[in-house]
């Protein structure tokens, strides 16, 4: 071996130790890896923030009202005749087969209005029971609306030059999961279909359920 | 696309005239199958009705739809974008030769504006279809509870 053999030799050890602790000191900083789902599970769960709506049935619903369940949450308004029916006969899907495959999972499915204007709290008790008795309808404000959005990383909005009677809300397609803490959890993304979605919970109810 | 029930005097003739060319014609070269409206819960103002249309004839375009169920039918295309869906009006439904084209849930769909009454499964809606070209097709529309399976399985209600 000669001078610089040696010396190439050394600094191909040196480097591999380095890569190999840069290596170990990276898997210790990040998070282990979450579940695989249709969407995305966050690293660790993101509380809500303060909150000031209304349900369908005219209570009063704050950010700690989320606590002690599971709730998916879906932005929608009673106006739209494709999208928004479909993604709640799919969340009724959900539900049902959810009471099968994790039946100790307290659930509540939300049906958040985007378009508070026009969907009234009656209009969206008689629109989200429809689906199912259980499901919950929630509007207010447009404030609070936007301050539930953000929190759970949704966006609507009305695209310009329409109709002030009959205009159209562009929305998020995803499902926002609250855990039982009331912080948000998972994002489906859409398309929604029931069985995947069902399948999604219970890995996430599996290993996240017991370490709130 | 936007044709309402009181209709223009100038766009009530020409369908007058379409109308008549296609009953003097052999057979129609649209088809309408597997049409269906979803069921609306009670106090909605809008739905949907879905079929695949096929076009046996030269090139067409669908332009414009109505029904005495609803105030006037816009085709609409749900459009999903960066994770955010919205509704597009559709001016006009290209159909090219020999083409069969689907709306579908998710997807283009003629939206009911303004529904004279809820729509509910087992009744039965008239919607007349404008074609460019073949003129106007009327079908018989079954209101469909799509809560229960899709249509092809509509007798298997599952109760919710």
């Amino acid at each position: 071996m000669n001078r610089s053999d040696a010396v190439a030799i050394g600094a191909a050890a040196a480097l591999a130790v380095a890569v190999g602790i840069g290596a170990g000191l990276w898997r210790r900083a990040a998070p282990a890896p979450p579940p695989e789902i249709g969407g995305y599970v966050l690293p660790s769960p993101k509380p809500l923030g303060a909150l000031a709506l209304v349900d369908d049935r005219g209570a009063k619903i704050a950010a700690q009202d989320f606590a002690g369940r599971w709730s998916f949450l879906y932005f929608g308004y009673t106006y739209c005749p494709d999208v928004c029916p479909l993604t709640l006969v799919e969340l009724a899907e959900v539900k049902k087969k959810l009471a099968e495959r994790t039946p100790s999972a307290a659930l509540s499915v939300y049906f958040v209005s985007v378009d508070p204007q026009r969907d009234s709290t009656e209009r969206l008790h008689e629109y989200v029971t429809y689906f199912d008795p259980d499901f919950h309808g929630l509007t207010g404000d447009i404030a609070q609306i936007t301050a539930l959005a953000n929190a759970v990383g949704a966006v609507f909005f009305v695209p310009p030059g329409q109709d002030e009677k009959t205009y159209l809300v562009s929305h998020s397609s995803s499902i926002a999961l609250l855990e039982p803490s009331g912080a948000v959890r998972a994002v489906f993304t859409a398309p929604h279909d029931a069985e995947q979605v069902a399948a999604d919970f219970a890995k996430i109810y599996a290993r996240y359920a017991s370490r709130p | 696309m936007i044709v309402t029930n009181l209709g223009r005097p100038a766009l009530g003739v020409l369908l007058a005239g379409l109308a008549c060319a296609q009953a003097v014609g052999a057979e129609p070269s649209i088809h309408i199958v597997d049409a269906w409206a979803r069921a609306t819960p009670p106090g909605v103002e809008n739905g949907a009705v879905y079929c695949k249309i096929q076009n046996h004839g030269g090139a067409d375009r669908l332009v414009g739809a109505r029904t005495s169920a609803a105030r006037a039918v816009e085709i609409h295309e749900s459009v999903a974008r960066n994770g955010v869906v919205e509704m597009r009006l559709v001016d006009a439904l290209p159909l090219d030769t020999g083409a069969s084209v689907e709306l579908a849930p998710g997807g283009t769909h003629a939206m009911l504006v303004g529904l004279a009454a809820p729509l509910v499964a087992g009744a039965k809606i008239e919607l007349t279809l404008v074609f460019a070209t073949a003129g106007v097709v009327t079908v018989q529309v079954p209101v469909v509870d799509a809560r229960a399976p899709p249509p092809a399985h509509e007798h298997e209600h599952r109760g919710q």
